[in-house]
């Protein structure tokens, strides 16, 4: 007898219907998983086996074949645990045949026969939803994740036992009530109030969350560049919602959050450096997010910059440009979604005490050093701020304002560029100078001190300075504070090069 | 300008034992080395191995080519150019090979009356910024005189001495018909830039300057050579100011020289706590070596008068006094070593959006400059 079940498996973030096909005919007592399936779908063979046994059913001593079709596209994961068991019972008689076409079901199972809680819940009821499916059955960690998508039946099943129970059970719904979406969205990361010191590094965060601009921080270990780069997601204006739901697919998808419905917080994510260029990009035979992917919608941060491999720095350049990241793995091809702000630190010089008397390094050292750090990913990188080890009254003076203040300032700022935006219409950053600035930045850029990229960064920088202070025309003082806060280390080296 | 064969081998030799001079003698020197005649070199140097002497042909066609690639004149001890001043020393270099505007500098280094003066200004390569700066400045100073700024080309207090000078004749424009205002005595061959990383300064020197060497081209500078090339920076110099120097440092040796040949010693003083100004502080003990602290100084130590030549750009006070009301104290306070933009506030004890202003103001004229720690550096100081 034949059974048929639907689940869906992950390609790159992308579910992708599979028909499960449980074939149990007269024959030499075989079991046989068929359909270009990963290791993890092979094993499933003895899972299932101890599972049907655990759970008071019998595995039929017959000829057993399962089919995963499509059988051209690669399937992974633990996921076809529970399609695979479930099929065998109903192509064996032991469970009535209610409901298979219209259920999604996903979920590995213990040896026990007990579902355990898995990745990628979101995408799969997004599938489910989209195949036209009235319900996905799921272990119960996964409820309130599948539980994001509307107009779908999510069935919780803790057992082998339970799931085929509740196969058959049209219309029931185990959705939570209240969903997490309608909870208000909480701070509960670090807080700007922790970081003594630093004006201008404070200065900088405030600026880099109003405008998006990526920001380089350098200065000695230990004086809070770890520190201030945490806090930068508490900064930005909550993720709305069509935003969170990205967030929490790529997060389900990676394994990074099981369960637990919508992310609420924008993640952060540092990874050391000697992280690949295809763990910061993603990649793998089966294309995996990498890290720049993992940080989407929120903050990606280098830490010691100039020791990351430059082939890795050299892969993230474009995607920060794009805002995603296509992976081509074994003539597949597969998108992610990689809008980060990148944060960057570095040491101010290879002994890393740079500008205090502990310094030894010698011009070579800095030359080296210099050169070292201005590599690949510096000319994407807006802002460049030192934070200097804090004085002793800044580290025993009162605590700095909160996060929450910051992120009034910077929400007021994103919302003041949005009404001047609508309001003006597309129009050249040059015509908001007013005459003082456009002098100055006339005689910065005369004497050959700014590049013509550099004079449109520092225009977008001066902008989002103006708006902070909601000021429709972008005044010298804001022009001034721009060329304070800019990056210049890649100009310098371009005038150095031509000028030799 | 030309040099004769039999100089042309010496200078050869020369290049062919450099590396068995650094092994034998560790680096150094002996004092009396290269006053030796050939033959007793090659049985000093490499008592057991044979030289081959180069043809006399080739080494002329070497020249030539030299003289074709990179514009390298070789200039021997005959020659009616070459400056009487380096036979006061025992061991005068046999050939001088010299870039850009050579002729112009040696002939300065002659006797001719109402000449303008060569100073050579030396000091540590791990300076500290404010000496670097009071190098500059002595240098910006010269060069607006018209005198010729000599050095080393090495990191620290010769690169800022050099760029000092050439700030001036960049800013004139001047042609260096009458005199180069800068000029760098290199320690192994004058083709490329050594070290490589002050390629930029080479060309600016090299446009604006001359660029000497005693060692052929292609010659790799050894650490007895830097020495050697010191005592070359004293003998073509009328005198020898040392900016921060450690009690190390080899712009001693400079200075060593210098008395060895009767030139004035002076010295820019530097804090008397700080270990790296040890060595020129104590300089200053000596009988005859006297304090620097601007241009006349140096002219009244050389005995010339030194006046501000008509066609060169007065010092940086004016630009900086249109910078902005905080625009004196901010250089006021960079003056004494670089500062954050907090550091500057402190200083300026007016509102803080005028030093911002200020900073803004001054970075666009190329004033100061931030470094990598975000602290802001003086990059010219001023008169």
């Amino acid at each position: 007898m034949l059974a048929r079940l639907r689940t869906f498996t992950i390609d790159g973030l992308e579910p992708r219907a599979v028909a499960v096909e449980v074939d149990v005919r007269p024959g030499l007592p075989s079991f046989t998983i068929v359909g270009l399936g990963d290791r993890a779908v092979r094993e499933a063979r003895e899972r299932v086996r101890a599972a049907l046994g655990n759970q008071g059913y019998e595995l039929p001593q017959r000829r057993i074949t399962v089919n995963l079709a499509p059988a051209s596209l690669p399937k992974q994961g633990p996921g076809f645990d529970l399609p695979i068991a479930l099929g065998l019972l109903v192509a064996s008689g032991q469970v009535p045949a209610g409901g298979l076409d219209r259920v999604a079901v996903a979920g590995e199972l213990s040896l026990s026969g007990e579902l355990r809680p898995g990745r990628g819940a979101l995408p799969v009821a997004e599938g489910a939803r989209a195949a036209g499916l009235e319900a996905v059955l799921l272990a119960p960690d996964q409820v309130a994740e599948a539980a994001l998508v509307p107009d779908l039946g999510v069935r919780g099943a803790r057992t082998l036992r339970e799931a085929a129970a509740a196969l058959g059970e049209e219309g029931r719904d185990d959705r939570p009530p209240t969903t997490d979406a309608d909870r208000p969205p909480e701070h509960e990361g670090p807080d700007l109030r922790d970081v003594r010191g630093q004006p201008l590094a404070r200065r900088a965060l405030e600026i880099a969350a109003a405008g998006q601009h990526s920001l380089l921080l350098v200065g000695p270990p230990g004086t809070g560049k770890t520190m201030l780069a945490r806090r930068l997601p508490g900064l930005l204006p909550p993720m709305p919602t069509r935003e969170a739901l990205e967030v929490t697919r790529i997060h389900s998808v990676s394994g990074l959050r099981t369960g637990g419905g919508l992310a609420v917080e924008r993640p952060f994510r540092a990874p050391h450096h000697g992280t690949s260029a295809s763990g910061l990009v993603g990649g793998g035979s089966v294309p995996r997010p990498g890290e720049i992917t993992l940080a989407h919608r929120g903050v990606l941060f280098l830490d010691e910059l100039p020791e990351f491999r430059r082939d890795a720095l050299e892969a993230l350049r474009q995607p920060l440009e794009d805002g995603r990241v296509t992976v081509l793995r074994g003539g597949r091809r597969s998108v992610f979604p990689a809008r980060v702000l990148l944060v960057a630190a570095a040491n101010p010089c290879p002994c890393g005490h740079g500008g205090t008397p502990r310094c030894r390094c010698g011009d070579v050292d800095l030359e080296r050093y210099r050169r070292k750090l201005s590599g690949p990913l510096l000319d994407r990188i807006d802002l460049h701020v030192g934070c200097p080890r804090p004085s002793a009254e800044e580290i025993a003076g009162p605590a700095g304002e909160d996060s929450a203040a910051v992120r009034a300032r910077v929400a007021a700022a994103r919302r003041f560029a949005d009404a001047r935006r609508r309001d003006r219409g597309p129009r050249r950053l040059d015509a908001d100078l007013d005459e003082g600035a456009a002098g100055l930045l006339g005689r910065c850029y005369a004497r050959g001190g700014l590049s013509a990229r550099g004079r449109t960064r520092i225009l977008r920088l001066a902008r989002t300075i103006a708006d902070l202070d909601r000021s429709l025309s972008i005044g010298v003082l804001h022009l001034a504070e721009a060329l304070q806060l800019r990056q210049a280390i890649a100009a310098e080296d371009e005038q150095r090069e031509q000028a030799a | 300008m030309s040099a004769c064969p039999e100089c042309l081998a010496r200078t050869a030799l020369l290049a062919a034992l450099s590396g068995d001079v650094e092994r034998r003698f560790h680096g150094r020197r002996p004092p009396a080395l290269l006053s030796l005649d050939d033959e007793a070199l090659i049985s000093t140097v490499r008592p057991a191995g044979a030289v081959r002497r180069p043809d006399p042909a080739r080494l002329a066609d070497a020249a030539e080519a030299a003289r074709r690639d990179h514009g390298i004149e070789a200039i021997c001890r005959h020659d009616p150019v070459y400056p009487d001043r380096l036979r006061q020393l025992d061991d005068p270099p046999a050939v001088l090979h010299v870039r850009g505007a050579g002729a112009e500098l040696l002939r300065r280094c002659g006797d001719a009356p109402g000449r303008a003066p060569v100073v050579a200004i030396v000091g540590a390569r791990r300076a500290p910024d404010e000496g670097r700066l009071a190098a500059a400045r002595v240098a910006a100073q010269l060069a607006a005189c018209g005198a010729t700024v000599l050095s080393g080309m090495a990191y620290g207090i010769d690169a800022a001495a050099h760029d000092g000078a050439l700030r001036i004749a960049e800013a004139g424009d001047a042609p260096i018909g009458d005199g180069p205002l800068t000029a760098a005595v290199l320690a192994g061959g004058i083709e490329r830039a050594h070290p490589s990383g002050l390629h930029a300064l080479y060309r600016r020197i090299l446009r604006h300057g001359a660029i000497l060497g005693e060692l052929p081209p292609g010659t790799t500078p050894r650490r007895w050579t830097f020495p050697a090339r010191n005592r070359l920076i004293a003998a073509l110099a009328d005198g020898v100011v040392v900016v921060a120097a450690s009690q190390r440092s080899g712009s001693l040796i400079t200075a060593g020289f210098a008395a060895d040949l009767d030139r004035p010693i002076g010295v820019v003083p530097g804090p008397t706590m700080d270990d790296r100004y040890a060595g020129s502080n104590r300089l200053l003990r000596v009988e005859g070596v006297r304090p620097v602290l601007d241009a006349s100084d140096v002219g009244d130590l050389i005995g010339a008068t030194l006046d501000q030549l008509p066609d060169r750009p007065p010092g940086d006070d004016a630009a900086v006094a249109s910078c902005g009301t905080a625009a004196p104290a901010v250089v006021a306070r960079l003056r004494r070593g670089p500062g954050t933009i907090r550091d500057l506030e402190d200083a300026h004890r007016g509102p803080p959006t005028e030093v911002l202003l200020a900073v803004a103001e001054l970075e666009a004229r190329g004033v100061l400059r931030r470094g990598l720690d975000g602290r802001l550096h003086l990059v010219r100081p001023g008169s």
